[in-house]
């Protein structure tokens, strides 16, 4: 439903307003899918309210929304390319997208990331894993951690 | 495929929700994700129930090929207390600590490996058997009776094991005649789903000694049946054993197809045998 120029509001956190191509969002998120077609979104005066998104973060999904919305028939490695270009952000940045790709339930944005991560631990020693993901406390006893060094001395 | 790796290399301040860890550990490989086990309690809590380890299996069956060369010198010659585990992406050598520990005159062997299972046949002092399957990369150890246990010396003897594909259920079948002459064959089957053993004896098929290697293929299972001739064992004919039916049958082997070596392997999803000349 809807015609591919019709427009929708989104608002951040900070309450700025984005205007964006229905299909656009309608394509790449469960929420705002479920929205449109439930029929509680006026066009007129409604403005999605998404309060835990800022307005950095929310722009850049917007972005990826509507390239993959254009450009879905390109080939395989330029559009790996310009996700690797995408997501070129910092730790901060990646988590915030993260967030909001979850909020929002952005499949393919979600599954991007999540690979990245997958890149960012995978081969790496357990500290460097522990590091990644933030985890301070292990909370093995010391016998504990002690047998999981016996037991996989390669993670370590 | 071009990987994609950011420039930033840790997460700072936040920490992410369990439940996307939960989907990301599961999007990663088998490795990462028993690696992610010894994290922290939680992960180690969470990861670690015995459901999650069998869906996981299911899910990764297929994407990991490992390679297992079988050489002529038995296991226990190299070591009584570790087997080898060849990586098969890097390629990395490790010995891996086995679940039993035997005395120095206890043995072990292996029957076969299915599904990153290895089925083992053991004795801590030398007289009773014991048979594990064991799974190295999730530490987990099935104990069974070794029915050749309850026997005495058996003529003939073969152990095979391996699942029916696609399921989670797996058969350890143990075949053995008491002499020669007898006019009748056991048989013993394990089947994980009853998690019991059955027996029964079968027709009497001639055979002259079982190779030790065997293959379970489609629910039969395979043996090689040699005789000895004035130089080396000759493959004289294949044996195949339906554990649903429990029956034996012999399938011959072309002439020509006998040379000094031969083997029993499932290569592209058909039963083969191999055979090749000896080089000198």
């Amino acid at each position: 439903m809807g015609s591919p120029l019709k427009k929708i509001m989104l608002c951040s956190s900070e309450k700025e307003i984005f205007s964006v191509e229905e299909q656009v969002m309608v394509q790449h998120s469960v929420i705002i899918n479920n929205m449109i077609e439930d029929g509680s979104y006026n066009y007129e005066e409604s403005k999605i309210p998404l309060d835990c998104v800022d307005s950095k973060t929310l722009k850049k999904v917007i972005d990826y929304c509507t390239y993959h919305t254009h450009h879905h028939n390109d080939n395989q490695e330029d559009l790996e390319a310009w996700d690797a270009q995408f997501l070129n952000v910092d730790s901060n940045g990646l988590y915030d997208l993260l967030m909001a790709a979850n909020y929002l339930e952005i499949r393919n944005l979600l599954d991007l990331i999540y690979r990245t991560i997958k890149n960012m631990i995978k081969g790496k020693k357990i500290d460097e894993i522990r590091r990644i993901l933030n985890i301070k406390d292990h909370g093995f006893t010391p016998e504990e951690e002690e047998q999981n060094r016996k037991e996989y001395p390669h993670f370590y | 495929m071009s990987d994609i790796t950011p420039n930033h290399s840790f997460f700072q301040d936040q920490k992410l929700p369990n439940e996307l860890m939960m989907d990301i550990f599961f999007k990663a490989d088998l490795k990462t994700l028993m690696q992610c086990r010894v994290l922290n309690k939680f992960w180690n809590e969470m990861l670690s129930p015995y459901s999650l380890m069998k869906e996981l299996t299911f899910k990764n069956m297929d994407k990991y090929t490992s390679l297992f060369i079988h050489m002529e010198l038995p296991p226990w010659e190299n070591s009584t207390m570790n087997i080898t585990s060849i990586d098969p992406i890097d390629g990395a050598v490790r010995s891996c600590e086995l679940p039993f520990t035997v005395s120095n005159i206890g043995w072990w062997n292996v029957i076969g490996s299915d599904y990153g299972n290895i089925c083992i046949r053991y004795t801590i002092g030398g007289f009773l058997s014991e048979l594990i399957v064991w799974n190295p990369l999730m530490k987990c150890v099935r104990f069974l009776s070794d029915p050749a246990s309850k026997q005495c010396c058996q003529a003939i003897f073969g152990y095979a094991f391996g699942y029916i594909q696609n399921t989670d259920n797996y058969f350890v079948v143990y075949v053995s005649k008491r002499h020669f002459n007898d006019k009748f064959l056991q048989y013993h089957v394990f089947n994980s789903s009853q998690g019991s053993w059955i027996n029964g004896t079968s027709k009497n098929l001639r055979l002259h000694r079982l190779g030790y290697h065997s293959v379970f293929y489609q629910a039969k299972a395979f043996w090689i049946n040699w005789v000895e001739s004035t130089q080396y064992s000759v493959a004289n004919c294949v044996v195949m054993f339906d554990i649903y039916l429990c029956e034996f049958k012999k399938i011959k082997i072309p002439r020509k197809a006998i040379k000094d070596f031969q083997y029993l392997i499932v290569y592209e999803d058909i039963l083969c045998f191999v055979s090749h000349e000896r080089f000198i």
